[in-house]
């Protein structure tokens, strides 16, 4: 082949080269596939006997060991001071050889390897760094100019598609912390809505244990009234009752308000409009547990029952079995 | 001391004796030193464990490691089938051994595991004068698309300084079962490992000869070992339409390919071959080893006389980076798919390697299903070509 033949025999590699490494853009896959790939086009197809990717924290701007080829991880520097990264190491490809009295500026591999030519070259988008790549080689003295160009090509493609990928991650990481959010969102409205749920059962039971309607005899039904009684409750005070006293062809009703917390006006009307509408069914009210403080209370209040009162519940039952 | 070496072969249909002789052969030039390392190649049918007693009643205890392979060489020629055994020894040389089942499944961890046990070793070395070198030898049939991540594991845990060089073991093209050896051990499946450690140098060449034919393509869909498209069509369209006159069919694709196989263009040395070797039904084709993801790509073809310079620069290659030491032995790992376009030439192959590492040098080689080696460049796990191992007799003289 002659030397013109020969060039653009390379200059066609070349160009292969060139668009194997173009192609990594089309692996918008994740940070590991990029990095496999990073790894392989420089020791592979670039000929580099060691590479080592830093990925850069912007957070705490420093290079932090990603991956490598050719040697372990736990024998590679782990980070790269601050200041080297956001300064010579991330404005320009540095190019060395062991011809060069100055040392590397960052000796990422151990002392031992004599490492006799290296490449740092940094990732970076328009507006900010976000790796770092060095490769090296031990056995042959240096990178030839067309590997400098070649492993700067692959920096480049490397760059752009890492700024993608790092911002699919990121809407990825959103979208699962979105999801995870209304998981849990969805989690407590579930949890409050059982919690209501057990909240409406537990007054079902207390409005089923709030007014009890006890047959202690034939036809005579004793209604035991504790707690506090509210508009509401007096409602379902009156409605059960005088449901009992159909259900139970009651003739006689022993009210025993000993253990209602407070008498006043809204209960003595409860306990009159409760007489009257059972007087209307056939039935007769004892109310029973009348205090003192009581009588004096539905006294003041003006309030003329016309109904038999008992102090206690013995008295009211006597009365009641007696009728 | 210098490094002493002899090689021997032999055609015993016995196992046992096949081992025996093969190893009596060897052992024979060391002048009454005792082998520091035995390196064994074999071939179908032998029961291997019988081979390996036999060899171990002349070699004692020393290290051994080997495979099975497609067929050998010795400096005395070509077998197809026999025993072929390597032995060196040497005052300062000394073996690290590692054999670890697993390589299908597990190929990272399996050859990680392996490196390991001879990481230590290795530790001890650095900073001496004393060169180490690894020979790494894998199952060819089950690890088509694991050695590879095999390799990225051992080198990582070998480190730069330590080049890698051996071969995948096989069969006589059955594709059924191979086996490969260290010590007592022998394991299908695996990866075995010898950590060589001497003052003397070793030097590695590799070569193929087989140049790129016709337009360049672009492998537009692959995965591992498996090109399902290039340029956007099924693969197997691409080597019909490319090669209208050979009437490829899934039948003929593995001898068609044989001549023709794929190559990636890579910077400053030959193209990275890989072997395909069968079409599935969607037109998809699996090679001998991973494939490149969207790289451009070319059909290889080569002609006797291109394999043969190959072999020849191999070997060349490999002594030279003895920088003036004197040769004590040669390894050769010859892929077992370079003879049938060789024909008639493919005894000349290794004359012409004798013609450089010399003719009365001790040789061994095998017929492998792949080829490893790392010569300048990262280590590589090849298909189709010729790796050439020198082992230096002595040390380096210091040059002023």
């Amino acid at each position: 082949m002659t030397t013109s033949a020969n060039n653009h025999f390379d200059h066609e590699n070349e160009l292969a080269i060139l668009y194997e490494i173009a192609s990594i853009s089309k692996h918008l896959r994740s940070m590991d596939t990029i990095c496999d790939l990073l790894l392989d086009k420089a020791t592979r197809l670039l000929g580099a006997e060691v590479a080592v990717f830093y990925l850069y924290d912007a957070g705490e701007a420093r290079l932090n060991l990603r991956a490598a080829r050719g040697i372990r991880l736990k024998k590679i520097c782990p980070q790269i001071d601050p200041l080297l990264s956001e300064g010579e190491l991330s404005t320009k490809t540095l190019i060395w050889s062991d011809a060069q009295a100055a040392a590397f500026p960052v000796t990422p591999l151990p002392a031992r390897y004599p490492v006799r030519a290296a490449l740092g070259v940094p990732v970076k988008s328009d507006i900010a760094l976000l790796g770092w790549l060095y490769v090296a080689l031990l056995k042959r003295p240096a990178f030839d100019t067309r590997q400098v160009t070649l492993f700067n090509a692959l920096a480049d493609q490397v760059a752009s598609t890492l700024e993608t990928t790092l911002s699919l991650e990121h809407n990825y990481r959103q979208q699962a912390a979105l999801a995870e959010a209304n998981q849990r969102l969805e989690q407590v409205l579930n949890e409050m809505q059982q919690a209501y749920a057990q909240q409406e059962r537990l007054i079902q039971t207390i409005k089923a244990l709030s007014l009890p309607v006890l047959p202690i005899g034939e036809h005579v039904l004793l209604t035991p009234l504790i707690g506090y009684i509210d508009a509401e409750r007096s409602q379902l005070i009156k409605e059960k009752l005088l449901a009992a006293v159909g259900h139970y062809q009651a003739h006689v009703v022993i009210l025993d308000i000993t253990g209602i917390s407070v008498v006043d006006a809204a209960v003595a009307q409860m306990l009159l409009e409760a007489t009257q509408a059972a007087r209307l069914l056939g039935a007769r009210i004892i109310l029973c547990g009348v205090s003192p403080e009581v009588a004096e209370v539905m006294v003041n209040m003006d309030f003329n029952l016309r109904i038999p009162t008992t102090t206690d519940l013995r008295a009211a039952m006597k009365l009641a079995l007696r009728s | 001391m210098t490094i002493i070496a002899g090689s021997g072969s032999s055609r015993h249909t016995e196992a046992y004796q096949a081992g025996r002789l093969a190893a009596e052969a060897a052992v024979a030039p060391l002048q009454g030193h005792v082998p520091r390392l035995i390196i064994v190649f074999t071939t179908e049918p032998f029961e291997q464990a019988d081979v390996l007693r036999g060899i171990r009643a002349i070699t004692g205890p020393a290290a051994l490691i080997g495979g099975c392979s497609g067929g050998l060489m010795t400096a005395q020629g070509i077998d197809p089938a026999g025993v072929a055994v390597l032995a060196l020894t040497g005052d300062d040389l000394e073996v690290a051994l590692a054999l670890e089942p697993g390589l299908s499944s597990r190929p990272h961890l399996t050859a990680e595991r392996a490196a390991e046990q001879v990481e230590d070793y290795l530790a001890e070395q650095e900073g001496s004068n004393r060169q180490s070198t690894a020979l790494l030898f894998t199952d060819g049939l089950t690890g088509m698309l694991a050695v590879d991540m095999a390799l990225q594991s051992a080198s990582a845990v070998l480190g730069p300084l330590c080049p890698i060089v051996g071969g995948a073991a096989g069969d006589n093209l059955h594709y059924k079962q191979t086996y490969l050896f260290a010590d007592e051990q022998i394991e299908s499946d695996a990866v075995a490992l010898a950590l060589l450690t001497s003052s003397a140098p070793i030097g590695i060449g590799v070569r193929h000869g087989w140049k790129p034919v016709g337009r360049r393509l672009v492998i537009t869909r692959s995965s591992g070992n498996i090109i399902y498209e290039i340029d956007s069509r099924p693969a197997l369209e691409i080597y019909r339409e490319l090669f209208p006159q050979a009437d490829i069919t899934a039948e003929t694709f593995r001898e068609f390919t044989r001549y023709h196989p794929i190559g990636f263009p890579q910077l400053g040395e030959e193209f990275l071959i890989r072997l395909p070797l069968e079409v599935h039904p969607d037109g998809s084709i699996a090679c001998a080893g991973t494939i490149p993801e969207n790289a451009v790509a070319q059909i290889m073809v080569g002609s006797p006389d291109s394999l043969l310079d190959a072999a020849e620069a191999a070997a060349t290659q490999a002594v030279a980076a003895l920088a003036g030491s004197p040769i004590a032995a040669a390894i050769v790992i010859d892929c077992v798919t370079r003879p049938p376009l060789l024909g008639a030439e493919v005894g000349t192959e290794l004359t012409r390697i004798q013609a450089i590492v010399g003719h009365d040098t001790p040789l061994i080689g095998m017929y492998s299903f792949g080829e490893v080696a790392a010569d300048e460049g990262p280590v590589c796990f090849h298909n189709k070509t010729v790796v050439v191992c020198a082992i230096g007799k002595e040390a380096r003289t210091a040059t002023v």
